[in-house]
């Protein structure tokens, strides 16, 4: 770690990487000119390549000689973690001194246990369901099911659509249960990856929890936000804040269609029959088998449309996991200025921060209690929630607390690699006019700059062309680099 | 000779079985359904009822495909089971399922052909079939063919959903573990069949009616048009809850004849609702149980929703309460007198229960009001534009409708109608000022072309007198399809058909455009518009026009007057892309291209059969009409850049689900009630 003169931390420089959508971060803390404290978030993307991850590793490696003082991982989505997978070999040359998860992690937390036991028979379910509807678009089923009817063509690549948008869902979830085992945990994963390695110290943290005084970062404290102990908010992914209240009921199991899609798997019987055996129709010959099966009347059977049930739950599946970020506030003790990663969290996640929280802060010398709108009011720099969708950034009880005239944003969002089903959701066009609005064309995107502009500008927002221009400029400085990078001064402007 | 019963009796729930385990509803919720008396020894096997049950007009297959076995068939004609009206209403009983799930439809079927005047025919499987003409190797066209039932799943899926398919010419009904919010309210966990429910059952139904009628109406041309599938489809199973006599006397009593007071009448999907959380039913066309204070309270429109809401469920509530209203006052009218009688002339009720008379009296009139306003719904759907519905042209359709019938308004049905219309805020475009007169269709200025009408409506009057007794569906079937195509083979009289006598009748007729709104000339690709070689027209730039329905409406008004006419729709389809200009401007290049949307432009045509005239033309037109005056055919471009901009505010508006799963709008052919009803 290279020595510095000054005693505190008075800047931090923010790398955001253009590996697509998803999120890859570094964060050098600096005391002067020298970086004194290397910081991590992250490092995945939706279709991510090798070659590009190496890359990214690379230019890592070369900003910091490999020694990274803190790793993030925020949660198990591989748009989050499958870089570390994808350039191992890499990132095996790396030290990282510690790695900070969420207390979901914990193997010896009995809450998180309960909570990923629920989530490994969703899990299998899921993947139960999803390789079976694959199965279908390998046999061309839907081709020949359709194949007579005017504009056939049109539900096949409805189906087709849906198929491969579950499937990117679920390919999402990179932990994977063994049968009757739950998932295992991140650490574990991380130990695999070869990430943790015998000297690294890991950390589970927990809403409340606050860590200062990290050696080579002095004046910087880390505010742990989330995620909630609560199941109930780490299932609610929709708010009544919100400019959308969709229709969408929270995130359940449907124990239902879990032992049928288990029964499928088993074949055990008793679990999934939901009347008495007496019911069974057990003559092989009755007509009305006959008729179901009847040859040319194929559109009318309803053998698979049942599996469909699976698009909702791994939706909800996808947005629970996501409620699992490890959100953070960073904060500069002097300034009080406060860098927001909230990670992907989801409504339920930002909720939480304001239900009876309180976080010691520093002022003056003094140690204060201080709740959310205090850290969001100081915030200087967002990167914004999961992507630019709706839900990853809560309307009053977010972006509407940041009222500092000096903030920057970046957010990964990249069209050239992304999960097919987020085409239509990110970005969301009034959060991102918002935010374009609150950051006075500040705002960071790790895809082309134009594209996403583009999207965003619907019938129903506004975008000044001073912020548009400013935006464009901002990015046209990073066209030959495979990062973006902006610099955050700990002192408040004079 | 013992003669046929006319009815078969059937036990079932009137409303789910949640209501049977409440003391207060239990009594009234076990009623007997008496549907149509299907024969199992009728001389045609088409309308012979088997096990199943299968009918003529349903097959009821219960196959569980997430355990991958059938479930044993009921069979409604064992002694047993005729014996005691059907079999037990039981929750876990997959037969006794089958046998409420063909009483409810089998309900609605026939309240439906009440008010439609014509037997129910579901919507015709559209394939391409190889067809030979004169000789010439066989081709692929498109081809109508013809489904005699509707097949019901009732157990179909592990999820809370039950939908229409219209690919699968199916209902499939869902089961799943109850996740309700008040365990006070159900058991958590418990399965929850969606099959036991009239509710659901009869909205499901109506939603494969409406199919069967207007094809085009599944396709998201406009914000209102899934919502009216989703409104039309609770209007029919709301009313349906006023021919239970004992329920509605029980609910008349109990709000003291006040049917604007929450009452289970009002409410749909009690069982569904709570097992997904909410507090009580799916929906509630008077009022909504806030979360908050925990009580209901009624629903006071502010004429703000027909503008605000376009969630097709919540746009669909707004034409439900808009209809419910209208029941509403048509029935406080109707029982003014009533309620003066019973109060010495103060028409204000004495305190206390009301006496058993009254109620009986109140009922009936209760009854026959939502009989008069459901058939005033379904009749309406005649005199809709066969594509691009909106809920101003319905109102438009319920009026014009109601006049041809109804000379003498004594009883101000239709004022209560537009009243209750305009209250929400729902104006048809087009119209100068809100009046039952200008609401009404015009008759269409024909004198140029007098000549040809007179002739498609002699056609139409062969076209009469052959369905006219027909009972027959699948007869009826074929006879449309003769009529509409024609008949041209070698061993039977031949016959031009509609469609031809159309196309040639009014080929270069700048006037029939003006009324259809649709091309009928040369010049079809310059305009996007689909081409069509038929008859001769083998140059390529004819346009296509296809028929959609052909129907006869013979209806008897209550003061004897007959109505005599014939209903066609026709469609034509073009294809354009569009973009904005620099000032956000539209720009709409015709023709077939990567992105390009399809845009359906469509005309119902009502016949007069007794005056010879054409006396309706209901339009969505393709050609822009102030063009046309001058002689220039062109695109019309306010429903183009409406569409354009439909299809943008749809990707906005869409569930999150919808969003990552579904095809958008353009894509109409992907199970878009499976869609519409994921929650």
């Amino acid at each position: 770690m290279a020595k510095s003169t000054n005693t505190r931390v008075d800047k931090v420089k923010v790398r955001m990487y253009k590996g697509g959508t998803g999120d890859c971060f570094l964060l050098q803390f600096m005391k002067g000119t020298e970086p004194s404290f290397n910081m991590m978030i992250d490092c995945g993307s939706i279709k991510g390549g090798a070659p590009q991850f190496e890359a990214i590793a690379k230019n890592i490696k070369a900003e910091t000689g490999g020694i990274i003082d803190l790793l993030i991982v925020t949660h198990e989505h591989a748009d989050h973690i499958n870089g570390f997978e994808k350039a191992k070999e890499l990132f095996d040359e790396f030290t990282f001194k510690k790695v900070w998860f969420a207390w979901t992690e914990d193997d010896e937390d009995p809450v998180a246990n309960d909570y990923r036991q629920n989530r490994s028979e969703l899990g299998l379910a899921l993947d139960a369901a999803v390789a079976k509807l694959n199965m279908l678009l390998t046999d061309n089923y839907y081709e020949k099911l359709f194949m007579d009817d005017v504009r056939g063509q049109l539900m096949v690549d409805g189906k087709r659509k849906f198929i491969n948008s579950i499937t990117s869902l679920n390919d999402l979830n990179m932990l994977k249960a063994a049968k009757g085992k739950p998932l295992p945990t991140m650490v574990e994963k991380f130990k695999e990856f070869n990430i943790i390695k015998e000297d690294t110290i890991v950390e589970l943290l927990k809403p409340g929890d606050v860590r200062s005084k990290l050696a080579g970062a002095t004046g910087i404290r880390f505010y742990v936000l989330a995620p909630p102990r609560d199941f109930n908010l780490l299932d609610e992914t929709e708010g009544g804040d919100n400019n959308f209240d969709k229709r969408e009921t929270k995130s359940r199991k449907d124990f239902a269609f879990l032992s049928a899609v288990d029964g499928a798997i088993t074949g055990s019987e008793a679990s999934k029959f939901p009347f008495e055996a007496e019911h069974e129709l057990k003559d092989t010959q009755h007509e009305i088998r006959q008729l179901y099966n009847k040859v040319g009347d194929e559109w009318r059977k309803i053998d698979h449309d049942w599996l469909y049930s699976a698009g909702s739950i791994a939706m909800r599946y996808e947005r629970s996991i996501n409620n699992t970020s490890l959100a953070l506030a960073i904060q500069f003790e002097d300034s009080e200025r406060v860098l927001l990663f909230p990670a992907d969290a989801e409504f339920g996640s930002w909720k939480s921060w304001h239900m009876d929280l309180h976080w010691p802060v520093k002022i003056d010398g003094k140690t204060v209690k201080k709740d959310i709108s205090y850290f969001l009011a100081n915030t200087v720099f967002y990167k914004v929630g999961h992507h630019l969708s709706h839900n990853g950034t809560a309307t009053t009880m977010g972006l509407d607390l940041m009222t500092s005239d000096e903030l920057t944003a970046m957010a990964t969002l990249d069209f050239a690699k992304i999960n097919d089903g987020w085409l239509n959701t990110m970005p969301n066009d009034l959060l991102g006019a918002e935010l374009i609005r609150k950051c006075n064309g500040k705002l960071f995107v790790n895809g082309n700059c134009d594209k996403i502009l583009s999207n965003m500008k619907t019938d129903r927002v506004t975008i000044k062309k001073t912020h548009e221009r400013i935006m464009r400029k901002l990015h046209e400085g990073f066209e030959d680099e495979i990062f973006l990078e902006c610099v955050i001064d700990g002192k408040n402007p004079s | 000779m013992i003669k046929k019963p006319p009815f078969r009796k059937l036990r079932g729930y009137a409303f789910d079985p949640s209501l049977s385990l409440n003391l207060d509803t239990a009594v009234i919720n076990n009623i007997t359904y008496k549907v149509r008396w299907e024969d199992k020894d009728d001389p045609d096997p088409e309308r012979r009822l088997k096990s199943g049950p299968r009918g003529e007009y349903l097959e009821v297959v219960d196959y569980d495909p997430t355990v991958d076995k059938f479930y044993a068939p009921v069979d409604l004609d064992h002694p047993y089971i005729l014996a005691q009206d059907g079999l037990n209403p039981s929750g876990s009983n997959p037969q006794f399922h089958q046998q409420m799930v063909y009483a409810v439809a089998m309900t609605t079927i026939k309240n439906f052909e009440a008010g439609l005047g014509r037997p129910v025919l579901w919507s015709s499987r559209q394939v391409m079939m190889d067809e030979q003409v004169n000789g010439n190797p066989p081709e692929k066209k498109a081809t109508s063919v013809y489904v005699p039932t509707l097949r019901i799943y009732p157990h179909a899926m592990r999820e809370a959903n039950a939908y229409y398919s219209p690919q699968k010419k199916a209902l499939l009904f869902g089961y799943f573990s109850a996740q309700p919010a008040d365990v006070t309210l159900q058991m958590p966990d418990a399965l929850t069949f969606t099959c036991l429910s009239h509710d659901i059952i009869a909205h499901e139904t109506t939603h494969a009616i409406l199919d069967g009628l207007h094809q085009s109406y599944t396709e998201s041309s406009n914000p209102d048009v899934l919502a009216f599938h989703e409104a039309f489809a609770d209007i029919v199973a709301l009313f349906q809850h006023f021919t239970f006599s004992d329920v509605l006397k029980n609910q008349i009593a109990a709000t003291r004849g006040d049917l604007a007071a929450q009452n289970l009448l009002g409410k749909l999907a009690q069982e569904f609702g709570i097992a997904i959380g909410s507090y009580g039913s799916l929906r509630d066309a008077i009022g909504t149980f806030d979360k908050k204070t925990k009580t209901w309270k009624p629903n006071e429109p502010n004429g703000d929703e027909y503008r605000k809401f376009m969630e097709p469920h919540q746009r669909g509530a707004i034409l439900v309460s808009a209809i419910f209203e209208a029941f509403l006052s048509i029935y406080k009218n109707r029982i003014s007198d009533l309620l003066r009688i019973a109060s010495n002339g103060s028409g204000i009720l004495p305190q206390g229960q009301l006496s058993p008379d009254l109620v009986n009296r109140m009922a009936a009139e209760a009854g026959k009001t939502a009989q008069h306003v459901l058939n005033m719904c379904i009749r309406a759907l005649d005199y809709c534009p066969p594509v691009d519905i909106t809920f101003g042209d319905y109102l438009r359709g319920i009026i014009t409708a109601d006049t041809d019938l109804v000379e003498d308004d004594s009883r101000d049905y239709r004022l209560a109608f537009i009243d209750a219309f305009r209250k929400r805020g729902i104006y048809p475009s087009g119209i100068k000022h809100l009046s039952i007169e200008s609401l009404t269709y015009s008759i269409p200025d024909t004198s140029g072309i007098q000549g040809q009408i007179n002739v498609i409506v002699n056609f139409l009057r062969e076209y009469r007198s052959e369905i006219l007794n027909e009972k027959r569906r699948s007869e009826i079937f074929k006879i449309n399809k003769k009529y509409i195509a024609g008949q041209y083979d070698d061993n039977a009289p031949k016959i031009y058909g509609l469609h031809r006598r159309l196309l040639q009748k009014f080929d270069n007729s700048i006037q029939f455009e003006k009324l259809t709104g649709l091309l009928f000339s040369e010049g079809a690709r310059g305009l996007g518009i689909s081409t069509s070689h038929a008859y001769g027209n083998d140059e390529g730039n004819w346009p296509s026009v296809s028929i959609q329905s052909l129907h006869l409406a013979s209806r008897v008004g209550p003061d004897g007057n007959q109505v005599n006419q014939i209903i066609v729709t026709m469609i034509q389809r073009a294809y354009m892309t569009i973009s904005r200009d620099g000032n956000r401007e539209p720009v709409i290049v015709p023709g077939k291209a990567n992105g390009n949307v399809r845009v359906l432009g469509g005309c119902t045509l009502i016949f007069d059969l007794d005056s010879l005239q054409l006396r309706y033309a209901i339009s969505k037109p393709l050609l822009d009409l102030e063009k046309l005056n001058e002689g220039v055919r062109k695109l019309n471009k306010g429903r183009c850049s409406a569409l354009f901009q439909h299809h943008q505010d749809m990707r906005i508006g869409q569930s999150r689900f919808e969003a990552y799963f579904s095809m958008g709008p353009a894509n109409s052919k992907n199970e878009p009630f499976c869609f519409l009803h994921t929650h």
